[in-house]
């Protein structure tokens, strides 16, 4: 192991030690403890490793190409968590509905249930979310004393989320059936639930009357988290522009494309078309049928389009009934592979016995499973020593939301969207994806929409469910998603216009292969967008 | 509608911030208790009369959507003559058939996602739209928006005892918040007709929550009737801006006290 590989590797277990819930959810192997300490000094701890880490590298010598990809991606992370750690952000992190109440609950889900250790590991994760949100609280008390205040929208949202995990660690509990350790797992799920409610209290009745009115952060806050996300600093005011565009064509090939669910029929006659025909019933039935269509996924790639290590061929498909999240999500697979890459989809206060529509979620199956995140996340988890420990178990949202997005379109190329509406489906979630970009930038930086007007909440609202065709259940949750959590909305479309351009570049030059491409790039690992271009640019085709 | 202008009442004399904690300590006690409800006991009977716990959970959210709009825009619509269910009775108090939503099932979903968002959405709107010279126009007269934000807690409190009972736990609401509550009834319920059975006695060294429980003309120790059986308790209602109400009749004591 080199001295870059070493450090990354330190860097990534000392990490895992100070955030021990982030390291589970990351699926790194071992345990870490139970608690992560969400307070001043716990950020304050997780800062200084970074600190140190980029001292310890800064004058390292680098031989190989590996060394250099290692070197640049823990460098280029570090880099930005450290501004993000200096602008404050630690004491006023308060976002919903994905923020840490999610993180939290969402942590016990994926903690290993083998053995009496595993459930062991669980009562005590269980028993630390008093404690952890506790730590949390004074963070944001301290965050309240400097000046520091999240905006009172996200208190108030992130009180309904705390409200909503009480009782969710029910099915989890009840999982373990009545072994000795029933009494103690039962305790500790009851410690959670107090846990949540105080939390719930607590933003409501003490931080929400102190919070900040106004949900934008402004331009300085929003490069940091841009940059966070993104892997690059890019230009804002362009971004915006491209983000109109980019929806006002989306608009166009979806008007076309509803006239190829019923002639001459609007989106919106379509789509009422489709909710009445292209559907299952309850949630046994909405769970075979995801998990068909990724199997189904994996089938036509593996050995054609990608080849597929075998530990990643098989995805598991999860209902999260619990989660807080709104909308389907991915974990990857733990280090040593023992924990399978999921997706999971909440059913967002659907009825279980209802109907579930497919035809727009076929789409967001590629995005999460294959050839989207899994196919992604597990090419670095399974890289061997080709990426270093950190690049294995990071993530940048741009280049990752970017290739999920990308892996649609790909379906897309490949004909993948027969079945009827399945395409006018994933142009919907494009669209929604570009409504984003236009929502989150000109929110946070109080830029003028096309006719002049102001953003606000109920504007923001109303361009995602119009021009994003976002379905009615989503839209505020999301809007609230993107109000607390800047920079992050943007990462999809503009992580996917970095895919296609860096495509388009390699298309150019002769002797271009799609299959090889794909393998050198995801060869490559995470990566921040600034770098995607050159480092595809100069990857090994022969890999 | 512009917003008549004036000093506040002498309901919740703190001010706005005293009202809208006194509505974010009810609506922290009322989720606390739908939190602990499970999708299968929809069906059972509460302290309302021939309301199961869906209707009553249809009829909370509901409640606090028709208050947050009225908080928001300074106006409250008196006028029920709206849509009306098909099987909702004409009887003061009654929603309609049990387990109907009869209310509110705003958005067709999870009816405790509904609440809790309906929550969320009515306190961020106290937070934002609250002045000291705030008045609502209930049925076109000025009501100070803090009686109008501390009418709203109080039912949603007592709503949330309502589905703790029904459940058979009975969580008390926090004596803080009740002392706060039983303070400020006098002044809230000018009038009992048609909206709640008289107090029911309860010894003077009740805790503060049975003691309010009992004001509003709920019994803390009577376990939920089964339906079909009168109650000697009524729920309180807000004014409902919309139709399909739960209670066409008189609505709750906001437009005595502006009387």
């Amino acid at each position: 192991m080199t001295p870059v590989f070493r450090l990354c590797d330190d860097y990534v277990t000392r990490w895992a030690a100070l955030d021990p819930v982030a390291a589970g959810m990351q699926g790194l192997a071992g345990v870490f403890g139970a608690a992560t300490d969400y307070g001043p000094d716990g950020f304050a701890a997780r800062a200084e490793l970074v600190t140190a880490t980029l001292e310890a590298l800064e004058p390292m010598s680098l031989t190989s190409d590996a060394d250099r990809l290692a070197a640049g991606f823990l460098r280029e992370r570090l880099e930005a968590q450290l501004a993000w750690h200096r602008s404050g952000e630690p004491l006023r992190l308060l976002r919903a509905p994905i923020g840490l109440v999610s993180v939290v609950r969402d942590s016990v889900d994926l903690l290993p249930r083998d053995g009496d250790d595993g459930w062991r590991n669980i009562a005590a994760r269980l028993a630390a979310i008093p404690v952890m949100f506790a730590s949390w609280r004074a963070s944001l008390d301290a965050g309240l004393g400097q000046g520091l205040t999240a905006a009172r929208r996200q208190a108030v949202q992130a009180a309904v989320a705390a409200d909503h995990c009480v009782g969710s660690h029910d099915t989890l509990v009840a999982a373990y059936g009545d072994g000795p350790l029933a009494a103690e797992l039962a305790a500790a799920a009851a410690q959670a639930y107090r846990g949540y409610t105080e939390l719930a209290r607590y933003l409501r009745e003490d931080y929400a009357p102190r919070a900040t009115e106004v949900d934008g952060v402004g331009a300085d806050r929003y490069a940091v988290a841009a940059r966070l996300n993104l892997g690059a600093d890019i230009d804002f005011k362009e971004a915006y522009e491209w983000g109109w565009a980019e929806l006002q064509r989306i608009e166009a090939e979806m008007a076309a494309e509803a006239g190829a669910v019923s002639p001459g029929a609007s989106v919106e006659e379509a789509t009422a078309i489709l909710n009445e025909s292209a559907y299952v019933t309850g949630e046994d039935a909405y769970l075979a049928w995801l998990q068909d269509r990724h199997d189904w996924a994996i089938e036509r790639l593996d050995g054609v389009h990608f080849d597929i290590p075998a530990p990643l061929r098989r995805i598991e498909v999860v209902l999260a009934r619990g989660s807080t999240s709104g909308a389907a999500y991915y974990t990857g697979p733990s280090e040593d592979l023992s924990r399978p890459g999921r997706t999971w989809w909440p059913l967002g206060g659907r009825d279980p016995q209802g109907r579930f529509q497919t035809w727009a979620e076929l789409s967001t199956v590629f995005h999460e499973g294959v050839p989207g995140h899994h196919l992604q996340v597990g090419a670095a988890k399974t890289a061997g020593d080709r990426l270093s420990r950190f690049a294995k178990t990071n993530f940048v949202s741009g280049h990752g939301e970017g290739w999920a997005l990308y892996a649609e379109r790909l379906a897309d190329e490949l004909g993948w969207f027969a079945e009827p509406g399945t395409r006018l489906g994933m142009l919907g979630g494009s669209a929604f994806r570009a409504a984003r970009v236009v929502i989150d930038i000109g929110v946070h930086l109080d830029l003028p929409l096309p006719d002049g007007s102001r953003w606000s909440f109920e504007r923001a609202c109303e361009v995602l469910s119009k021009s994003g065709r976002g379905e009615p259940h989503r839209i505020e949750a999301e809007v609230v998603r993107y109000f607390g959590w800047p920079g992050q909305a943007i990462s999809y479309k503009l992580g996917e216009r970095g895919w296609l351009a860096a495509r388009a570049e390699a298309m150019r030059r002769p002797g271009f292969d799609l299959k090889r491409w794909h393998t050198a790039a995801l060869s490559l690992g995470p990566i921040g967008l600034a770098g995607l271009a050159d480092a595809l640019a100069g990857a090994d085709l022969n890999v | 509608m512009g917003e008549p202008s004036g000093p506040a009442g002498p309901c919740c004399e703190g001010g706005p911030s005293d009202a809208t904690a006194l509505l974010a300590g009810a609506i922290t006690y009322a989720l606390g208790a739908c939190a602990q409800v499970a999708p299968g006991e929809m069906t059972r009977p509460t302290p309302c009369t021939d309301w199961d716990l869906a209707a009553l959970l249809a009829h909370l959210a509901a409640s606090m959507s028709d208050l947050e709009s009225a908080i928001r825009t300074g106006h409250l619509d008196l006028d029920l003559s709206g849509p009306q269910g098909p099987d909702v009775p004409d009887v003061p108090g009654g929603p309609g058939p049990a387990g109907q939503a009869a209310a509110g099932d705003l958005d067709g979903g999870d009816p405790l996602e509904t609440v809790r968002d309906q929550a969320a959405n009515l306190l961020f709107s106290c937070y934002a739209h609250h002045g000291p010279g705030r008045f609502v126009l209930v049925g076109g007269l000025p009501l100070p928006a803090v009686i109008v934000t501390c009418t709203g807690a109080v039912e949603i409190a007592v709503h949330g005892w309502d589905v703790s009972a029904a459940r058979g736990r009975g969580g008390p609401i926090p004596p803080a918040l009740a002392t706060r509550m039983l303070g400020l009834c006098p002044l809230l319920v000018a009038s009992r007709a048609g909206l709640f059975a008289p107090p029911v006695e309860v010894s003077p060294q009740a805790s503060p929550g049975d003691q309010l429980i009992a004001y509003l003309g709920r019994s803390p120790a009577a376990p939920p009737s089964p339906f079909g059986q009168p109650l000697r308790t009524r729920p309180p209602q807000t004014p409902r801006a919309r139709g399909n109400c739960p209670s066409p009749s008189t609505p709750l004591a906001l437009d005595r006290v502006a009387g």
